[in-house]
């Protein structure tokens, strides 16, 4: 991966505390620093309560962080205001789950998406039609449905409406939170296929948010693994979804809905995320992880594996300064 | 083959929202056997949770049941007497839905509901140490979540309660209507392993539904797969998922993503209901790529071949 990255995120933290229950630790974001270059589509998987979703209306600039940086090119979104923080707007778009709740029941798909457009002035108020079927043909829409309703459409067909309003903006970047997550299998199946699609066609980087692996590897080339706020591994969909390194990855692919399930003993975790049980500082995992130990105790280094793996568990921190590493599998990170 | 638990025959039901007559279960049948893990899968739309609703005389109003039987241990009724139907429920039939804190009370402490769940039931005995043996069976303490209230415990965990309730009844079968849509991946793997080892060691049935083929792969024996209101394909699990023989099936199939090895997605085209309303027709026709002209004619046959029944005209003229 060459050149400047087209969006990167450092020390991004917000925490959201709960008064009701001041014994349990807070939820949220805290710390993450990640960079996504043009192009390139990254996966964000973790259980719900994991802060993924925070994460990425924090890159819209729907939510404003606690603390660390987000940056567009050589713009950083916390140093804006005002009409400069409008056009970083236009850089970073984002897809919600459930596309009934962000479509206006008042326009039609060609108000609703032109509404896009003259907020950004993306497109000359002359060339609007031809780019509006050039984007509908774009995101798999027939022509004719660009005079409908929200109503009037069905869940795959809105939820490609609101695609293709991200895109009216031609954005740097767009965050997909947990797209096809309200959709059924076979509708998945279009709209993922239409998203890889897209990313052929377009030079469009997306940011996959989604409790659901399979549809990460799928679209993404890279991966990151978040729990309690942290990224635990991130590395290569290929090598992170074939051989995790984490023990909380082993086991959120342990117990993926599979067509085939695999067979033999696989690694699961102990009950479930429980806030009061995470003490600040330690492992996050550590009250879950089977493998769990006395050194869990303090925060785990983050250790690189080959083929650009980077794991923050202190098994895998052996496994780090153990293993011969090939130098021609390890490259540098970008 | 043993004698069947829990059998539907020829069940219809029409909707009779919005004004218009829609046909919206058809000449759906499934037979379960005692202790089995049955699995019903089908997109959203297609019929699943009404047509086991309306066999334990559940149909929600707009519905109107218009023909086809149910028995369960040897009692047989009509599925028109829904009222006669919900007798079932305290004898032997319970429910498990999908939204696990919606279903418990959220002014009764879970010890309470469970409590209520046994003396409906007409438990005579120790009350106490059955609750704790229930509790014990779900795996939660009653001690540590019994005081709580349903908003105090996570999702997973009032999942288990409303399991516990419906296991107070010792009932021979158990309806479980996607009941891990709401969790995490990895507590659903937890109660999904839960249930199929309830399902072997008190021998009680289950029928799952889901929306998720990967879901009924690992646990179930036989399913059923439902679209727009109609069995595509039914039978042993093992056999449909090596060599799907119903288009519809095979294009579910292709359309789900795989984790281990990502391969082209191949999705159907169009939607459950998109096709043309009638009755005696394939409901797949719009979807499906080996249309031909009889199809819109009749209702499918159900062929059996290799180890299940497949309702597909394609089937219908090669011999077996």
């Amino acid at each position: 991966m060459n050149g400047r990255p087209v969006l990167s995120v450092r020390k991004l933290t917000k925490l959201f505390f709960n008064p009701a229950r001041p014994d349990a630790i807070s939820v949220g974001v805290r710390g993450v620093s990640f960079d996504i270059h043009r192009g390139e589509a990254v996966g964000l998987i973790g259980e719900s309560g994991c802060g993924k979703s925070t994460l990425g209306r924090c890159l819209v600039g729907l939510q404003r962080p606690d603390g660390g940086e987000v940056a567009v090119g050589e713009t950083i979104m916390s140093e804006l205001r005002g009409r400069q923080l409008r056009t970083f707007r236009k850089a970073v778009q984002i897809v919600f789950q459930r596309p009934e709740t962000c479509l206006n029941p008042r326009m039609t798909v060609f108000t609703f998406v032109k509404q896009a457009m003259r907020n950004f002035q993306t497109v000359p108020s002359g060339e609007e039609r031809a780019r509006m079927i050039e984007l509908a043909e774009l995101v798999g829409l027939r022509a004719d449905t660009l005079g409908r309703f929200p109503h009037q459409l069905s869940g795959g067909e809105r939820q490609r409406v609101a695609i293709m309003r991200a895109l009216a903006c031609k954005p740097d970047v767009i965050v997909l939170d947990e797209p096809t997550s309200a959709l059924d299998v076979s509708v998945q199946a279009q709209i993922l296929k239409t998203l890889r699609d897209l990313q052929s066609r377009v030079g469009t980087s997306f940011l996959l948010i989604s409790h659901d692996v399979a549809v990460v590897r799928y679209i993404c080339s890279r991966v990151m693994v978040m729990y309690l706020g942290v990224i635990i591994e991130e590395g290569p969909s290929d090598i992170v979804l074939s051989r995790p390194a984490h023990p909380y990855t082993q086991a959120l692919l342990a117990a993926t809905p599979r067509l085939r399930p695999k067979q033999g003993e696989q690694v699961s975790l102990r009950g479930e995320l429980a806030l009061d049980q995470v003490i600040a500082g330690e492992c996050p995992v550590r009250a879950r992880c089977p493998f769990a130990h006395e050194r869990c105790k303090t925060a785990p280094p983050v250790a690189v594996l080959p083929g650009n793996q980077r794991v923050a568990c202190w098994l895998a921190a052996d496994a780090d300064t153990t293993r011969p590493t090939p130098s021609t599998s390890r490259k540098a990170f970008p | 083959m043993t004698e069947a638990l829990f059998e539907i025959e020829g069940l219809s039901i029409d909707s009779t929202r919005g004004g218009a007559r829609r046909r919206i279960v058809d000449n759906v049948t499934l037979s379960v056997e005692p202790g089995e893990l049955y699995g019903l899968v089908g997109e959203s739309g297609s019929g699943k949770s009404i047509s086991m609703m309306a066999s334990v005389g559940l149909a929600a109003a707009g519905l109107d049941v218009i023909g086809g039987e149910v028995r369960f241990s040897n009692r047989r009724r009509p599925a028109r007497e829904q009222r006669g139907l919900r007798g079932n429920l305290s004898h032997g039939v319970s429910l498990l839905f999908q939204n696990a804190k919606g279903a418990l009370s959220p002014f009764l402490t879970v010890a309470r509901q469970v409590e209520r769940a046994l003396v409906s039931a007409g438990f005579r005995g120790h009350r106490t140490s059955e609750l704790n043996e229930l509790f014990r069976v779900v795996g939660l303490n009653l001690r540590d979540v019994g005081g709580k209230y349903p908003h105090q415990i996570s999702g997973g965990q009032a999942q288990r309660v409303a399991m516990a309730c419906a296991l107070a009844t010792r009932p021979a079968l158990l309806i479980a209507d996607e009941p891990t849509t709401a969790l995490d991946v990895t507590t659903e793997r937890e109660l999904l392993r839960f249930l199929a080892e309830t399902c072997a060691r008190r021998e009680m049935a289950i029928v799952l539904v889901a929306h998720n083929l990967s879901l009924v792969s690992e646990y179930c024996r036989r399913l059923s797969i439902l679209h727009a209101g109609q069995v595509v394909e039914s039978g042993d699990l093992g056999k449909i998922f090596a060599s799907p023989l119903h288009p519809y099936t095979q294009g579910l199939i292709a359309a789900v993503p795989d984790v281990d090895e990502p391969r082209e997605l191949m999705p159907l085209s169009g939607s459950v209901w998109g096709g043309p309303e009638g009755i005696d027709r394939c409901r797949f026709s719009h979807r499906c790529s080996f249309v031909t002209p009889t199809c819109e004619q009749r209702r499918p046959a159900a062929i059996f071949r290799d180890g299940r029944d497949v309702h597909c005209m394609l089937y219908e003229e090669i011999p077996s």
